[in-house]
């Protein structure tokens, strides 16, 4: 009997990319958790929310909803950003405090941390100073989150997890070009290349900046095991903890992917910050949880699914 | 030389040459048998299935893989998985054949059935059968991914599949080897992958698999 089976669990965003993984990870631990899919709640509503909660009387709540998206994205829409993801975890959290919600789990944002923490990335660190200005609309809209859920444990003894991952990847992902992140662009670029037989493929920047890889299941696992041990207001770093840099997944997904061409680094691009990495001991420590699947093994996956899915967008075109 | 030794000189290098384009192609084709796995694996478990298609032994080598992925290779217990060779129904393939051309036995069969994220797993040594070139177009139209196994030969199979296996020679029987041997150890990561998923999501598993 795990912990899950029978329980009453709601899933924001359910439909999306990490949501859809959590939603997985439920079902496998026995429980048919509750789908919120925007087109029936508009969760930037505090009355739509309410309903929510009246209809579903939910034990645990899983708020993975999110406007987001790469740099691109967050530099075109940043009211947007701000605005939803703030008014989506604010309602969320106050009115599940009302409704009688027992914890309430929540993915944060990496790009939350100080801009200039010192690396690995500590959950102590969290509030040193300001993230990167790129993206603080949404980040800022984040981190607030983590605050509300502290004073509601401190007035009403509210318990939450604010889970902060690192570059989220795997099946499922965003390959929309305009709004994705690193690895599904990149298996994207090399995808279709091979496919279409090109000798050359270009990679913007030098290779160089790492970047902390976490595969998808890994941190839905990870977020069902902090709903499980966590009692309080806790953020937790959800990542591999291992720096990869952009020339080794490069490396790896030409060798996944089979890419034959030659690629091009194109120095003249901007690249994002050098390092990245998070400090993932407070999640081993109290979750007993790491990342399990490495970067090759959780590529294959990912380039499989794309390669289904392009197969399928085929027939939009 | 007498007859009896040049035969056995025969054997031994046939056997030879096959022995040495299965472990060329170990090491030419490793990551693209990976890749293929990998993309079955991936349709299987959100429902998809795999359609084969080939003539002759190629069609003999659908029929025998399709019935390793139903029933069951090694191992413990598993679901069944969903393959399905489109060279056994006679009905289907003497009609298509009679009626529409020779060409068109495949590629019907994968207008019937094929549905997004199912894979179609094409077999041709040559790369050039008509009937199964019109099923990989036929199947890419209907949003299916692909996976051809061939030969180092100039024919356009390799061009029209998600992925391209090519085992290095130009002789049919060695080609046909390789493919069955190639085949096998699909089927043998398939089954090892899903094992490891299944330990993860046994439940989700079996109800897709019986849903």
């Amino acid at each position: 009997m795990s912990y899950f089976s029978g329980k009453r669990v709601v899933v924001t965003g359910g439909g999306g990319f990490i949501g859809s993984h959590v939603v997985q990870a439920l079902r496998a631990e026995g429980c048919e958790p509750f789908v919120v899919r925007s087109h029936d709640y508009d969760l930037t509503r505090e009355s739509e929310v309410a309903l929510l909660y009246e209809d579903t009387r939910p034990e645990i709540l899983f708020h993975v909803a999110g406007l987001v998206g790469g740099i691109g994205a967050n530099k075109d829409r940043p009211a947007e950003f701000f605005y939803q993801n703030l008014t989506m975890g604010t309602f969320l959290l106050h009115l599940g405090q009302r409704f009688g919600l027992k914890k309430f789990v929540a993915a944060g944002a990496g790009c939350g941390y100080p801009q200039d923490a010192p690396m690995p990335l500590k959950e102590a660190s969290f509030w040193d100073g300001p993230p990167q200005p790129e993206s603080a609309p949404y980040s800022l809209a984040k981190r607030l989150l983590h605050i509300q859920s502290q004073a509601y444990y401190q007035q009403y003894g509210f318990n939450s997890v604010i889970t902060v991952p690192g570059n989220v990847y795997g099946p499922n992902d965003n390959f929309d070009l305009r709004a994705s992140h690193v690895v599904p662009a990149l298996v994207r670029k090399f995808v279709d290349a091979a496919a279409s037989g090109d000798e050359q493929a270009a990679v913007w920047g030098s290779g160089r900046p790492t970047r902390d890889f976490v595969y998808v299941e890994d941190v839905a696992r990870g977020m069902l095991l902090a709903a499980q041990r966590y009692e309080g207001a806790e953020l937790v770093n959800i990542s591999s903890g291992i720096e990869t840099s952009i020339r080794e997944l490069v490396e790896a997904l030409v060798e996944v992917v089979n890419f034959r061409g030659e690629i091009v680094w194109d120095d003249s691009q901007p690249e994002g910050q050098p390092v990245r990495c998070f400090d993932v001991s407070k999640a081993e420590r109290d979750l007993g949880w790491r990342a399990e699947t490495g970067l090759r093994p959780g590529l294959e996956k990912t380039v499989a699914w794309y390669r289904l899915n392009r197969a399928t967008a085929r027939l939009a075109v | 030389m007498n007859d009896t030794e040049r035969w056995r000189q025969e054997i031994l290098s046939q056997l030879t040459e096959s022995a040495v384009v299965q472990r060329r192609s170990a090491e030419s084709c490793g990551e693209a048998i990976l890749a293929a796995a990998a993309l079955i694996v991936c349709s299987l478990t959100q429902g998809g299935k795999l359609m084969l298609c080939g003539n002759g032994g190629s069609a003999a080598d659908c029929q025998h893989l399709a019935a390793e992925l139903v029933g069951r290779m090694n191992g413990r217990q598993r679901p069944a998985l969903a393959a399905l060779a489109l060279t056994t129904d006679t009905s289907a393939l003497t009609a298509l054949g009679n009626d529409f051309g020779y060409e068109t036995v495949f590629q019907r069969q994968v207008e019937a059935r094929g549905r997004p994220g199912d894979v179609v797993l094409a077999i041709s040594t040559s790369g050039r059968s008509q009937n199964v070139l019109r099923a990989l177009t036929a199947a890419a139209r209907a949003g299916l991914a692909t996976v051809g196994l061939t030969g180092d030969g100039p024919g356009p199979l390799a061009d029209l599949t998600d992925i391209a296996i090519r085992v290095p020679s130009a002789n049919t029987q060695r080609i046909q080897e390789a493919h069955i041997a190639i085949g096998h150890v699909i089927c043998y990561l398939v089954e090892r992958m899903l094992g490891a998923e299944m330990e993860e999501e046994s439940e989700c598993l079996i109800s897709q698999a019986s849903g």
